[in-house]
């Protein structure tokens, strides 16, 4: 049966074993992963965490022409106001579900909005997420998609999130990709021959996506990037592409397998662009797709001197590093650390899963004892890793990184910042660089009060990661 | 979600009105006929599948989903009468949760578990407490879970009316992808009127009547037993009448989407239904009745 029938994705944790909570060496992780069932780990105490209708909505907030109908109580909707200060592709809107609606049903209120929506801002496609009183009252959003596509002859896609039917917020792309694709794509349609390439990218930096494109271009491809800045139409584009290339598969997996499996569109598998290396695969695995072997590997030789002459005289020699970041961001960034000579002393990933497995066993035998941390959210047992640990260098896209500062070591922070291609490592090297200057603000946020009491530190960081025992 | 295997046939009934004891029957009817047969009860009463089972103990999926991590289809799962292989959802503990949501997920795990792939039975049959039908009492007529909805009613009112409320269930989500109405079941006929009645109200309706299961001591005493008259009686004439419906179940295939009375006709109706028994039991003749 083709995926795309059932009305949402399974779960992260169904689908792929993926945790969100863990700590222990490279080995044992591996080993986990490895075996029959992974078990999964539960935290006693969580100080935050992300949810799928988050994710839904940071991917909508990237579709041309649309416009996003949160169909919740209003306090849902605040979760997409912080894409929608960041120049949003679309505009959003909330049903604003009140008392009454939950006991009655807001069939009607959907109605409504949507109409009105289509008469006001005449958008390409309208979107509804589900929420979580959704969840619970099952207020019949497919009829409305239904009725009101006719009537109106408009694209109206729904995304089924629920808020708390998986751990794992990554679970929100999952299930917005695959709504995307179930009514954007569109039947089938017979092959042409074409050069026409799938970029997947879902929540790149503007400039970490021109670094992709001027790559790609430069190799003579024709390129379709989706579904960050994509229209409706887009959609339909990619499923008759020769193929489909991933800038982070651990967002875009679900994308570029569904377009594998239901319009055969291949999906190649490779690395997230960072680090020479890294990039280079990933350049070369695009080149062997098309036939480019030789171009590829010459415009990875000429960009990569490029970027060493203006890399000139950074090393990580002698360096510890502690690394927070998404899953495949921290993989690339670790073999970015030790290929200017750097050592990875520990990493804290936002999640872990079966796309990781392979990773894991490479790490598994060239450093074994590796501390990997699996956390979204939480600083508190990172704070306590690190003050275990005790790095030279944080790099990390947490959101608390003030208190991590506070420990006195050196931190950069990678969100918003470039760090795909070559010109994102010449960047990134230029911030890592400049941190390992100039300590003196790390330093003078250490002589600050820590951040918790004496009392946590004496206690092991994966205090409150409990193997689940029913 | 599973690959779907078989006819998957929901059963909506009024709580009381026999629609358990039907359904099991038809089940070991379906089975005695060489099918293989799943009866999933969505009630949080979790007694539907009792007497396939000769009144054994089962775990209901939502108790074994609170005490356990992993759940396997061998603890929550009996293999009953004819090979039957009976399940209940369960409920929350009385007075906390919501029930309709543990019908959701109970029916989630079973995909999940890939239960239809692996058994690859030729029906499923989820018997449904029919007095709700809230969002999650619908769930098994929406979102394409089961392909037919049958109603079980007697002639008393609040069984018709509860019937009523289904039809509306049916007639908001068939258009969009929920089951139809393969018919309905008049259960527990005993006075004179009650199929004509039960009739007239399918007529309305736009539905129709597939069987007439009379009242009988038969079906008291199989109960007793613990068993379904199939098993217990089944050369008895009413054992007869569950196989006829799972024989119309399984050959005939046709469905339609109800249309149900709103509140004022169905008061109308029922009203001409009142003076109609009132005159008859009275022995009233109209003017010109007897020329």
């Amino acid at each position: 049966m083709s995926i795309l029938k059932a009305k949402a994705p399974r779960s992260r944790e169904k689908r792929l074993d993926t945790m969100n909570a863990w700590q222990g060496s490279a080995t044992a992780v591996a080993a986990e992963l490895a075996g029959e069932a992974t078990v999964q780990r539960i935290r006693t105490f969580s100080q935050s965490s992300q949810d799928d209708l988050l994710y839904a909505l940071q991917l909508l907030a990237g579709i041309r022409n649309s416009v996003t109908v949160v169909h919740a109580p209003r306090g849902c909707a605040a979760a997409g106001l912080y894409f929608q200060a960041r120049e949003p592709s679309g505009r959003l809107i909330v049903t604003n579900l009140d008392e009454r609606d939950t006991i009655m049903g807001a069939d009607l209120k959907l109605r409504r909005a949507v109409t009105a929506l289509h008469h006001r801002y005449h958008p390409e496609v309208v979107f509804i997420v589900s929420s979580p009183v959704v969840a619970i009252n099952n207020d019949d959003i497919q009829s409305v998609v239904e009725e009101l596509h006719e009537e109106l002859e408009l694209a109206i896609v729904p995304v089924y999130v629920t808020g708390f039917a998986s751990r794992n917020a990554v679970t929100g792309y999952d299930a917005t990709l695959h709504a995307l694709l179930k009514y954007l794509g569109g039947p089938r349609k017979a092959r042409e021959a074409n050069n026409r390439v799938n970029l997947l990218a879902v929540a790149e930096h503007r400039p970490d996506l021109s670094e992709a494109v001027r790559l790609l271009s430069a190799l003579g491809v024709e390129l379709n990037v989706l579904p960050d800045g994509a229209g409706a139409g887009t959609f339909r584009d990619a499923t008759s592409a020769c193929f489909s290339i991933p800038l982070d598969q651990d967002t875009e997996d679900y994308l570029g397998v569904s377009l594998r499996d239901e319009y055969e569109v291949p999906y190649i598998e490779a690395p997230r662009p960072v680090g020479l290396g890294a990039t280079g695969r990933w350049l070369a695995a695009v080149g062997a797709a098309l036939g480019l072997e030789e171009k590829a590997r010459f415009l990875h030789e000429q960009e990569s001197i490029a970027a060493r002459v203006e890399l000139a005289g950074f090393s990580l020699q002698g360096v510890r590093v502690y690394l927070g970041l998404a899953t495949a961001t921290a993989f690339g960034v670790l073999e970015l650390v030790q290929e200017f000579g750097g050592e990875v002393v520990g990493i804290t990933v936002s999640h872990l899963d079966q796309l990781h497995r392979r990773r894991l066993e490479e790490l598994s035998v060239r450093h074994p004892d590796l501390q990997i941390h699996v956390a979204d959210g939480q600083p508190f047992e990172e704070v306590s890793i690190l003050k275990r640990l005790t790095p030279d260098l944080y790099l990390g896209d947490s959101a608390h990184l003030g208190q991590l500062g506070r420990l006195g070591g050196a931190v950069v922070s990678l969100e918003d910042a470039p760090i795909l291609g070559y010109r994102g490592l010449v960047s990134l090297a230029g911030r890592i660089s400049l941190a390992l200057r100039n300590p003196s603000f790390g330093a003078a946020l250490a002589r600050t009060s820590p951040p918790y009491h004496d009392a946590w530190y004496r206690r092991s960081p994966n205090w409150h990661i409990k193997q689940e025992v029913k | 979600m599973s690959e779907k295997k078989g006819k998957h046939i929901a059963i909506y009934g009024k709580g009381g009105i026999g629609k358990s004891t039907t359904t099991s029957n038809i089940s070991a009817a379906l089975a005695e006929a060489g099918y293989r047969v799943i009866q999933v009860g969505c009630d949080p009463k979790s007694d539907s599948t009792t007497i396939l089972r000769g009144g054994n103990d089962l775990p209901t999926v939502l108790d074994t989903l609170r005490e356990q991590s992993k759940v396997r289809i061998e603890d929550i799962s009996a293999v009953g009468f004819g090979g039957v292989l009976c399940i209940e959802a369960g409920g929350p503990v009385p007075g906390v949760g919501c029930a309709g949501r543990g019908i959701n997920a109970a029916v989630e795990l079973l995909q999940d578990l890939k239960l239809f792939e692996e058994y690859k039975p030729d029906f499923v049959l989820y018997d449904v407490l029919g007095d709700v039908v809230c969002g999650g009492f619908a769930v098994p007529i929406r979102d394409g879970i089961a392909d037919r909805a049958f109603v079980v009613t007697s002639s008393d009112f609040m069984a018709i009316f509860a019937a009523n409320n289904l039809f509306k269930a049916i007639n908001k989500y068939a258009p969009s992808g929920g089951a139809r109405l393969g018919g309905v079941i008049a259960n527990s006929v005993l006075l004179p009127y009650a199929t004509s009645l039960i009739q007239d109200f399918a007529a309305k309706t736009g539905t129709g009547v597939i069987g007439n299961v009379p009242r009988s001591m038969t079906v008291a005493q199989s109960e007793l037993y613990g068993q379904t008259v199939i098993e217990a009686a089944p050369k008895s004439d009413q054992a007869q009448v569950y196989r006829d419906l799972a024989n119309f179940i399984d050959k005939n295939e046709d469905t339609v989407i109800p249309k149900p009375l709103n509140g004022p006709e169905l008061k109308k109706w029922a009203r001409e239904w009142g003076d109609r028994i009132f005159e008859v039991d009275a022995g009233v003749v109209h003017e010109m009745a007897a020329i």
